[in-house]
């Protein structure tokens, strides 16, 4: 009896142990690019309150950031059933505020599917293979990684001219390659 | 008169008593005591210690050296013959943990040669396989029967004990090829208001890995034991995943987990009986 005892005892203890083996999805469930804004003379991260930030041919024109609220960075959504997705920042500030100041980002990439982990489970990985942009307000942007994965971290910088003697450019520019 | 009255009158007679402690001389009881001798003399000589750890006195007037007998360390005798025993057993943890709703895992065999219960060979296989489609995700993870080997050997502390009961350290390496697919994928964004049902071709894996093992064997009846492991596990090496590694790994069970178990029953055949007597406990 004291064996069968020892036996069952020390059965659910190696249940358990084996049981802790799993903490939950610790990264993203998605891919999705993490934007931060920054300024062009100091580099430095800047927090803006007036944009407006919406993707092309969004559904019910939906935005992803409202005037009014203060954000350094953004997560912008890639769409997996094509291979462009376009952006839009609009900026809702006195003389800025204007159809022709809008900025646009656009960029083109190659999804693939992948397995993150059992907790996390099937993710699209994007490559960025091209990325064009207006120069309205926006310097620069830069992309410090090409491969957007589910993991947190920022891939891609914009550089806004936050002087107000700067006189905006009208023709779009393309980046350099990724 | 009166002069020699006084002088026999002030005079102890002297009376001496023979016994054996008066009549014996005194003696240095321990200066022949070999003990004291050779302390004086290792005192006075270089000594160094051999590959062995053992302590090698040296006389430098005449170069003679010899070991200090003293200071060597008793060699335990093994007991048991070379060949002890060999088992044969069947790990029924992952049937069990199937009841508990694990999602993979299916059988496991072992073959062990117990020399001189003390150190033990053991090579390890066993089929595993998954099918998982968690509640909260958008998969199915499906790995077909696959199999698996592991090698590697054990330590039983209680070597000079009864071979009915052992606790063992060991080593294995395991090794798996085997195969794995990801369907029923289902990716929803909610911004764009899109679904997407991509398609992962099946993967071809192959896998290494270390385990630490610490176990505990008693017997129950007869030729019957059983055994629990626990083990710690790390991956060694492994192939590219091109569409990302796999989850369930047979042998390994569960990538995330590092430590796991197994419950075996084994069968052995004991050639230890007729060659060792009765063993004694040390006093």
């Amino acid at each position: 009896m004291g064996r069968l005892t020892s036996i069952i005892a020390a059965i659910c203890l190696l249940a358990a142990l084996s049981g802790c083996n799993t903490s939950g999805c610790l990264e993203n469930r998605s891919s999705v690019p993490l934007v931060g804004f920054y300024d062009s003379a100091t580099e430095k991260s800047i927090s803006l309150d007036s944009l407006e930030i919406y993707g092309a041919d969004a559904p019910g024109d939906s935005i992803l950031s409202a005037p009014g609220t203060p954000i350094s960075q953004i997560y912008l959504p890639m769409r997996a059933t094509k291979d462009n997705v376009m952006w839009f920042i609009a900026y809702k500030w006195k003389n800025l505020d204007n159809l022709d100041l809008v900025d646009r980002i656009d960029l083109d990439y190659t999804a693939s599917p992948y397995f993150a982990s059992e907790e996390c489970g099937v993710i699209y990985r994007y490559r960025i293979t091209r990325c064009q942009y207006t120069r309205n307000l926006i310097d620069s942007i830069a992309i410090t990684d090409s491969l957007i994965t589910n993991i947190d971290t920022e891939r891609i910088k914009i550089f806004f001219r936050t002087s107000a003697d700067d006189e905006p450019e009208d023709q779009p520019q393309e980046s350099p390659q990724p | 008169m009166c002069a020699v009255s006084v002088a026999t009158w002030g005079q102890r007679r002297i009376n001496p008593v023979e016994t054996p402690a008066t009549t014996t001389r005194p003696v240095n009881e321990l200066a022949n005591d070999t003990a004291r001798i050779n302390a004086r003399i290792r005192a006075s000589m270089a000594h160094y210690h051999d590959e062995n750890g053992n302590i090698i006195y040296i006389d430098t007037v005449t170069g003679r050296e010899w070991r200090d007998s003293t200071a060597m360390l008793k060699k335990i005798p093994m007991k048991y013959p070379l060949l002890t025993a060999v088992s044969v057993g069947v790990d029924i943890w992952n049937p069990v943990m199937r009841a508990f709703k694990q999602h993979y895992g299916l059988i496991d065999f072992s073959a062990k040669v117990n020399l001189h219960n003390r150190y033990q060979p053991v090579f390890e296989t066993g089929l595993g396989m998954a099918k998982n489609t968690p509640a909260d995700n958008n998969f199915t993870y499906k790995s077909p029967l696959s199999v698996y080997f592991r090698l590697g050997c054990d330590y039983n502390f209680l070597y000079n004990s009864s071979p009915d009961y052992q606790f063992t350290l060991g080593m294995r390496y395991g090794f798996s090829p085997f195969s794995y697919s990801i369907t029923d994928i289902t990716i929803n964004s909610d911004y764009w208001g899109e679904t997407a049902r991509p398609e992962i071709p099946a993967q071809h894996a192959t896998v290494g890995w270390w385990e630490l093992a610490i176990g505990l064997r008693v017997n129950l009846w007869g030729p019957i034991s059983a055994g629990w492991t626990l083990r710690y596990h790390q991956l060694l090496h492994e192939s590219k995943a091109e569409y990302g590694k796999p989850w369930y790994i047979p042998g390994y069970g569960s990538r995330q987990g590092a430590i796991t178990g197994s419950f075996t029953i084994y069968y052995t055949l004991d050639f230890s009986k007729k060659a060792v007597e009765a063993i004694a406990p040390e006093t």
